[in-house]
């Protein structure tokens, strides 16, 4: 596996200014040294079974249908268990409640397999929902393979209502690091701000499930993802100069997520930013921006050095410069990248208050706000969010933002929006900018002749 | 190895100074004339760095007055951004200490091959197998790694067409240099690039670094080349 990291920037600034911004993409390829698959894998798949699974029925006839056939589908070898969850948590496979030994994963095999499949169908659904017990019990599970990656998938139809919060937000800060989660929720009686804080936690996605449906594949697209992974612990390392300040490091592509709090410091300049584990063929995108003292014109600074870290090892690194001009025709051009990624920024806030208002019943703000998201959605080539957008708002014209709201929006369509309003697209066709930065591998050894030759 | 920034900063990183992120002085390339081959073949030289006055060093860092001709730590010449010949210096201050007191340890490391084969899909390139472990004692204040030209005049003290002949090396290649405070080692715009101390990043083109006793220098396919210093220097 090998990374390769590029900036994209306009570093020119103009004289006293300090705000430095950049896109820096991330990408994992293949070597031939180390194979994808080699690193060891763990899976828990948490499923909600409260009471309202069982209303309607479908819900849960559709987990235990998605839950057996994907464990009857796993690989021989890989780690899992599974958790049913409602006020409390149990590991319901592998079985411990019989025998007393501490929760664990099991190896995958034939008998393994057939067990789980058996276990998931006989699910029953009651009692009510405790998601930080559901999280506790999947550290625990996990605890005795620290090396390997390790994901859960987490399912539940309802709101977190027989634990304070407080709660959840102790067992996130437990698992923090420990493994990632991606949560779905299944209908629309579950909170969006709780299983995205789950999710921006624990390293993962956030999804809805509409239709109970859908979870059979989505069950699948998980372990698939899951499996695919390579490497456990990827780390952004971003330094920046004595007197600086790192504004914010997003991730911006595939989804939004704000990283900056997350840093850990490793000395009074530096600080990494954990990603979690990455596949062999990925791609992601972070804007990153940074304060830095301000220069004389003339100036060159480094204003961030961007490294990859595995294993506490630097693989890659992408540099982030400042220059200070006073010629405007340099430092007013703004990068393509930073200004496509401001703008999907700004689209998923435009979607989040629009609904908050209207939420509030605050049409007025609401139909400003969505129609400024439908404009930065049609601009940006955003056409996934377009469409979500067209279940909520009658788009009159989109170049302008002119939308009017929909009476009657489905809650299901609300969510959704609400949901995947953090993906983004990216930029279609990047520029050969002269901020590029090629990435800094090692030059590859063709067979040389070099200058003289 | 600490480099020094121009504000006086100690830093590991050699490009940009790890405290307040300053652009690290290059140290001043060969005179044009020194290097024939190179400007032949249309490498091209790069310019003399002068110095504004009122700054510090661009070579080390001490600060400097305005009406300073020479830098009285290093003694860079701020007019042309030349620094006084090590050769001369050494020969003037003691004959014998150009001598074989250092020597270059080459090998060939499958690991770092082993680090390149995503850029060899074919195999077009083999590890040898065979490869002895060889000396080459640094006798003289400037040594060349590359591959030997008979028709272009190129003959590298550390010339790495001898077999195993390792075909990721340019004809120049990098040049090791001895300079007051001992080696650098300055690549000379080679195709494949200088990995200096086990570094994934080649060295930029140009630019002096200094390596220390027991410092792997990584050029072509499998090179590695060892800096030791095998006895102390002449009293």
């Amino acid at each position: 596996m090998n990374f390769s990291a590029s900036t994209y920037q306009n570093e020119f600034l103009p004289a006293d200014a300090t705000e430095v911004h950049a896109v820096v993409t991330v990408t994992s390829g293949n070597g031939d040294s180390a194979p994808a698959g080699a690193a060891e894998k763990a899976v828990v798949l948490i499923v909600d079974t409260s009471g309202s699974m069982g209303q309607p029925g479908t819900k849960i006839r559709a987990a235990r249908q998605a839950l057996a056939a994907s464990v009857e589908e796993l690989p021989d070898g890989v780690w899992f268990a599974v958790i049913s969850g409602n006020h409390e948590a149990m590991c319901v496979y592998p079985p411990t409640f019989a025998t007393g030994e501490p929760p664990s994963l099991v190896r995958a095999d034939a008998r393994t397999r057939a067990e789980a499949g058996e276990v998931a169908r006989q699910l029953r659904p009651e009692g009510g929902t405790a998601i930080g017990t559901w999280l506790d019990l999947a550290r625990d599970v996990f605890s005795g393979h620290p090396e390997a990656i390790k994901l859960a998938y987490l399912l539940t139809d309802g709101r977190n209502e027989s634990e304070p919060h407080e709660n959840l937000e102790a067992a996130l800060r437990r698992c923090t690091g420990v493994f990632q989660c991606d949560a779905r929720g299944v209908g629309s009686d579950w909170e969006v701000s709780e299983l995205r804080l789950v999710t921006s936690t624990l390293l993962g996605e956030v999804d809805i499930i509409a239709d109970p449906d859908e979870m059979d594949d989505d069950f699948r697209a998980f372990l698939e993802r899951a499996l695919g992974k390579a490497v456990a612990d990827v780390r952004l390392r971003i330094w920046a100069p004595q007197g600086s300040t790192v504004k914010f490091l997003r991730q911006v592509a595939p989804a939004i997520d704000d990283l900056t709090a997350k840093a850990i410091p490793v000395n009074p300049l530096t600080g990494d930013f954990p990603t979690g584990a990455w596949a062999g063929d990925e791609s992601r995108d972070y804007h990153l921006s940074v304060n830095v003292p301000v220069g004389k014109v003339g100036d060159e600074k480094l204003a961030a050095r961007v490294s990859l870290v595995v294993d506490d090892q630097p693989v890659s690194q992408a540099l982030v410069k400042a220059i200070w001009t006073d010629d405007e025709a340099l430092s007013a051009r703004i990068s393509p990248q930073v200004a496509h990624y401001t703008g999907q920024a700004e689209l998923a806030v435009a979607i989040h208050e629009g609904l908050e208002a209207r939420k509030q019943g605050d049409n007025d703000t609401a139909t400003v706000r969505l129609g400024r998201a439908v404009q930065l959605a049609h601009e940006s080539g955003n056409e996934g969010t377009v469409k979500l957008l067209q279940k909520v708002v009658e788009v009159d014209d989109a170049a302008t933002g002119t939308v009017r709201l929909k009476r009657g929006v489905a809650a299901v369509d609300e969510m959704a929006l609400d949901t995947r309003s953090t993906r983004t697209v990216r930029v279609t066709a990047k520029p050969q900018d002269p901020s590029t930065t090629p990435p800094t591998e090692p030059t590859p050894p063709a067979p040389a002749s070099g200058p003289g030759a | 190895m600490p480099v020094t920034c121009p504000n006086g900063h100690e830093s590991e990183s050699t490009d940009y100074c790890d405290t307040c992120g300053a652009v690290i002085a290059i140290l001043p390339p060969l005179p044009p004339t020194a290097d024939p081959a190179a400007t032949a073949a249309g490498t091209a030289v790069m310019p003399i760095v002068t110095v504004p006055p009122g700054a510090t060093c661009p070579n080390c860092g001490a600060p400097r007055a305005p009406d300073e001709v020479f830098c009285e730590v290093c003694g860079l010449n701020f007019s042309t951004g030349q620094l006084p010949s090590p050769a001369a210096e050494l020969a003037a201050a003691d004959p014998q200490a150009v001598t074989a007191e250092w020597v270059a340890v080459v090998s060939a490391d499958h690991r770092y091959y082993e680090s390149n084969q995503a850029e060899n899909p074919d195999d077009t390139v083999t590890f040898p197998t065979d490869a002895e472990v060889r000396e080459v004692a640094l006798t003289s204040n400037e040594i060349l790694i590359g591959r030997r030209s008979d028709s272009k005049g190129i003959f590298p003290a550390i010339d790495l067409s001898e077999p195993p002949s390792d075909p990721g090396v340019s004809r120049r290649h990098a040049i090791l240099r001895l300079k007051l405070d001992g080696w650098v080692v300055v690549d000379q715009g080679s195709t494949n690039g200088t990995l200096v101390r086990g570094a994934v990043t080649p060295i930029k083109p140009g630019d002096a670094v200094r390596l220390h006793d027991g410092d792997h220098v990584h050029v072509g396919a499998w090179t590695r080349i060892t800096l030791r210093q095998v006895g102390t220097p002449a009293p």
